[in-house]
């Protein structure tokens, strides 16, 4: 047989071999898709468990979502709508996953449920799982409100006064200023593995703690107010002015807080999950509630979560499923692997949690910085959000050049305000 | 040609001066040679030693180049990470290579014969349709393709990654092969046709051999680009039992926790094999084709 | 080898067009059926959403030409991301030609070991993306990097490679180039499909290896050269991933590739429709180019076997 003719036959065989995997689809089941992280695995498992124990004839398929890219396989799914019965979301997708129908508003059902307490949930992070107020399309994960991690070694080593719960933010900045100058370390980590410095949840909170907010009663952008300036000025002088903020350009070779090059941390509490997970451990590190800005402690919020797609063949299945993530049951599995807090009131001073094994010693933090935790702006119309597309692009862009030097605070957010309300207008 | 310059009269200095040229010439290119792989070869080794480190040392200020402490278990703990099968993955990226590469080569160089040497109207429009389908971004197309694998009952199958392949084996490995083609001495075809060859015949008899770089060129890109697709299964593949090696990869990628440590070594595994096809597959290249005995 | 004169007589061509017709079709039949199925209903498809305002989440609305005009008078983004990746495509196109059919001579040198240099060589495109990603992150921070500390041991200033508008685009061009391998391979072929008697002949001529290169190597060369030219044109026009991983765009947009840009736009946004008309300026920019390309590539690229000038 010629090489060719053998590559023929080669080909042909291998061909069909290759067409010929095809899974069939006939029993119930029911689709759920999740993300492989260590922490969550488990909260997948006894959904899944208690599931299968309420329903013994409905199989669970389950699709994990590779990596970060999230995006584009959701979006993807969505237009075609194949998206699975109970999809993993974030809350930077629920409202365009509710606006455009793809994810079932949940509310009747939890209300007419006897078995679920909606009442039980915090409210106000069951905000992030709502349209401006409206409808629940995400049962959250965690109480997941941005608290202040700290590296408490570094402290001590650089002679700053631990933080407590009634900083304030100058009483922050002095302790950082006195850690950058004995150690040469930034205070504020951001990036590398963090969320970048346009991250609503940290920027926001400074707008509200001097009294601003981003957007006016009439819907348009309120980028250049007096106390949103003062706010939005105070966040960028912790790159400009003290210097305490991990530089844009700094690139630690990872997460800076983690390989110990930045004092602080600001972020939720899954976060634990990851510091935990270096052994040995190689500082001591500590939870604290965020320090106050002139009119009180705000701080943002961010989880992820369960819901259940429009796509759906049977949402009360589906709703049975996901119903779960907020059980007492899942809630303290989720907050025993160190993966978040307990939303549920009924669980605040649970033993369970308030004795788990430190670090981080200051646990009860999380749940005491829960009532600071504020939503992102909400805008009207079709510019964007806080989180994707022109507002946010435009804010992040003023941010940057702010950060930078290239441009003033003031000058570079009237930039935003005017090509924002240009949208917003027209 | 340029200026001729007399050979030596003396034929034995000539040889001698030659051989020590010709010596140096060599040193002067390994001295390349080695250099140059050092540089090339840095991710290899950042790769190799990053998957022998622990969690903890792959995130250390400043980083270290080669581990403190070696981990050799590392592999083991990635091979058997939760909810991973990567034997299952491995047998699915070999059936994927095996059922696509054939019908990489066998419809690309026909059609590349086509373009390059038959004369039909219609020919350059169709060429010109061919290299403009690579240029619109793939980004907007993804949606609507995906509709369209939905539609036949595709998804989670690996028909969507294995059966366009078989039509055209891709945009550029046709351009490619057809610049190839066009350089091969029409000589050669006019002879077969005299002997009563179709064109068929001639593809298949001349140009699939004398062309064999250049296959072997598109079958390490084709290989290559399989195995480290990771949007195409992404999008079309959702059951867990289908993934293929580099869709794994990604499942070390958590909310809270990136395992660097495994992914470094699933993927020194996954750089194994395509060491060796290198390797191998040169052993196959023929060092230029000699066309002077056709010639004449 | 005679062209065929531009006043060939038409009827007898006329009389053998049905079977060379039929031929033709036969050799392109593959890819012809294949852009019929995969190809041109995704693209007209994404030529229709480029009409509408097609945020994915809701059906496509048709708005006409609205999406083009907003790009061309309202979006500044537009432009910057076009000029990022337009001077790009020119440092890459030059550099990375150059760089890689110099490698390929070297690789085609007949020494002892080279399928193992050759691999060796090879080796930044067998590596997964995220290897590469996190490597070049390292080799250029500007702190700890091994670039930086190499400028410095010899007296030089560090560079923030990354991390500063004026330097982040030339260091993607860098790590483009480096990662080049494809482009080397495509030339190491080319070099080992030109014939030897034309080397030997040159040689006897007298021609040194610097003669023999331009006077025997580039123009038998010169298809391959056209072929790496208009692939890594179309490629560089449509470079982003390393950007999405390493810089997001950054610092202040310096990065900010069109293709990132559409990317952005579609998934991160929802704006299909925006989208694709973006991805449709862009096609029709790659078009005229390449056809620019191949109406010159007459004048220089050499077909040993074509009856075509």
């Amino acid at each position: 047989m010629s090489p060719q003719k053998r590559l023929l036959a080669l080909a042909a065989g291998l061909f069909m071999l290759g067409v010929g995997t095809v899974s069939a689809q006939d029993v119930t089941q029911i689709r759920f898709g999740t993300v492989n992280d260590p922490a969550v695995d488990r909260v997948n498992q006894l959904l899944i468990e208690n599931f299968e124990a309420q329903h013994p004839g409905v199989e669970v398929i389950v699709e994990y979502i590779p990596g970060a890219d999230l995006v584009s396989t959701y979006t993807t799914q969505a237009a075609a709508g194949t998206l699975p019965d109970v999809v993993f979301l974030a809350d930077l997708y629920v409202v365009p996953f509710a606006q455009g129908g793809i994810v079932f508003d949940m509310q009747p059902l939890a209300e007419s449920d006897e078995s679920f307490d909606l009442s039980d949930i915090y409210d106000n992070l069951l905000g992030l799982s709502r349209v401006n107020g409206e409808g629940l399309y995400m049962i959250p994960s965690s109480y997941d409100v941005v608290t202040m991690y700290y590296n408490q070694s570094m402290f001590e080593e650089a002679g700053a006064p631990l933080p407590s719960p009634d900083w304030t933010w100058d009483d922050y900045t002095a302790a950082c200023t006195t850690i950058l100058e004995a150690t040469g370390n930034y205070c504020f980590a951001n990036g590398g593995g963090l969320p970048t410095f346009d991250w609503w949840a940290w920027m926001v909170p400074f707008v509200q703690g001097y009294g601003g907010s981003l957007v006016g009663e009439d819907g348009m952008a309120t980028l250049t107010t007096d106390e949103t300036l003062a706010g939005l000025q105070a966040y960028v002088n912790m790159w400009t002015e003290s210097g305490i903020a991990q530089p844009l350009d700094f690139d630690a070779g990872g997460n800076c807080f983690l390989v110990g090059e930045c004092a602080t941390a600001f972020f939720i509490p899954g976060f634990m999950s990851a510091l935990r997970s270096l052994e040995p451990q190689p500082f001591e590190w500590n939870v604290e509630v965020v320090p106050s800005h002139p009119e009180g402690k705000f701080t943002g919020m961010g989880t992820y979560g369960f819901a259940v797609s429009a796509n759906a063949q049977d949402p009360s299945l589906a709703w049975d499923f996901v119903k779960h993530l907020a059980s007492a049951d899942a809630q303290l599995a989720i907050a025993s692997n160190y993966a978040g807090t307990p939303l549920l009131a009924s669980l605040r001073e649970d033993p369970a949690i308030v004795n788990l094994e430190a670090p981080p010693a200051n646990i009860t933090a999380f749940i005491q910085n829960g009532e600071n935790g504020i939503l992102p702006t909400f805008f009207p119309g079709e510019c964007g959000s806080l989180y994707a597309g022109q507002i946010a692009q435009e804010i992040k862009d003023a941010l940057e050049a702010s950060i930078l030097g290239f441009s003033s605070v003031a000058d570079a957010m009237a930039i935003a305000e005017e090509n924002i309300n240009r949208c917003l207008g027209g | 040609m340029t200026t001729l310059t007399r050979p030596s009269l003396n034929a034995h200095a000539h040889n001698h001066q030659a051989r020590r040229q010709k010596q140096l010439g060599m040193g002067a290119v390994y001295a390349l040679l080695i250099i140059g792989s050092l540089i090339f070869m840095m991710p290899l080794i950042i790769m190799v030693a990053t998957s022998f480190k622990s969690f903890s040392e792959i995130n250390t200020y400043p980083p270290t180049i080669l581990p403190n402490v070696w981990l050799p278990e590392n592999y083991a703990n990635a091979w058997n990470y939760q909810n991973t099968n990567f034997t299952r993955w491995t047998f699915n990226t070999l059936l994927i290579i095996a059922a696509t590469l054939p019908g990489v080569i066998l419809t690309s160089s026909l059609c590349a014969y086509g373009f390059a040497r038959l004369e039909f109207p219609g020919r350059k429009v169709w060429f010109g349709l061919v290299l403009a389908s690579v240029m619109l971004p793939p980004q907007v197309t993804l949606i609507p393709l995906y509709i369209l694998f939905y539609n036949l009952g595709w998804l989670n199958t690996f028909y969507p990654l294995i059966i366009p392949a078989w039509f055209g084996g891709g945009a550029l490995n046709i351009f490619l092969l057809r610049q190839f083609y066009m350089q091969i001495p029409r000589e050669l075809d006019e002879a077969a046709t005299l002997d009563g060859a179709s064109h068929f015949t001639i593809w298949w008899r001349i140009y699939m051999p004398l062309s064999r770089p250049a296959l072997i060129s598109v079958t390490f890109l084709t290989v290559l680009g399989i195995w480290n697709d990771f949007l195409g299964p992404l999008i079309y593949l959702t059951s867990p039992e289908n993934y293929t090696l580099a869709l794994g990869l990604n499942m070390f990628q958590g909310l809270f926790i990136t395992r660097t440590d495994y992914i470094m070594a699933i993927s020194t595994l996954m750089v194994l094999p395509m060491i060796v096809m290198f390797i191998v597959a040169q052993r196959y290249v023929v060092q230029g084709f000699v066309t002077s005995g056709l010639k004449g | 080898m005679t062209a065929i004169p531009a006043n060939f007589p038409a009827p007898k061509r006329r009389r053998h067009s049905w079977r060379k017709t039929i031929e033709g079709y036969l050799f392109i039949g593959p890819v012809v059926l294949g852009l019929i199925i995969w190809t041109f209903g995704p693209m007209i498809a994404s030529a229709y959403y480029s009409l509408t305002d097609y945020r994915i989440v809701q059906p496509p609305e048709f708005i006409g030409f609205g999406n083009y005009i907003e790009l061309f008078t309202t979006d500044r983004l537009f432009i910057q991301s076009l000029s990022v990746t337009v001077r790009y495509g020119l440092m890459f196109m030059v550099l990375g030609q150059i760089v890689s059919l110099l490698l390929a001579v070297l690789l085609t040198q007949k020494v002892r070991g080279m399928a193992i240099f050759r691999t060796f060589f090879y080796m930044p495109i067998i590596v997964p993306y995220v290897a590469s990603a996190l490597l070049w992150r390292y080799l250029y921070n500007k702190d700890f990097g091994p670039i930086n500390a190499v400028l410095q041991a010899i007296g030089l200033d560090p560079i923030n490679w990354l991390g500063s508008p004026e330097s982040s685009l030339f260091s993607m061009v860098i790590m483009s180039v480096w990662t080049g391998a494809v482009t080397t391979i495509i030339y190491v072929a080319g070099l080992q499909q030109i014939p030897e008697d034309l080397h030997d002949a040159a040689k006897i001529d007298g021609a040194n290896a610097v003669q023999r290169f331009f006077a025997v190597t580039i123009p038998m060369l010169s298809p391959t050269i056209f072929f790496n030219v208009v692939t890594g044109f179309i490629g560089s026009f449509q470079f982003f991933v390393p950007a999405f991983l390493m810089t997001d765009g950054g610092p202040i947009k310096s990065t900010y590739f069109y293709n990132l840009n559409i990317y952005e736009k579609a998934f991160r946004w929802l704006e299909m429709g925006y989208a694709s008309a973006m991805a449709w300026v862009l096609f029709i920019i790659i078009m005229a180019i390449t056809v620019v390309l191949f109406r010159v590539s007459n004048r220089w690229v050499y077909y040993e076997g074509s009856n075509e000038r």
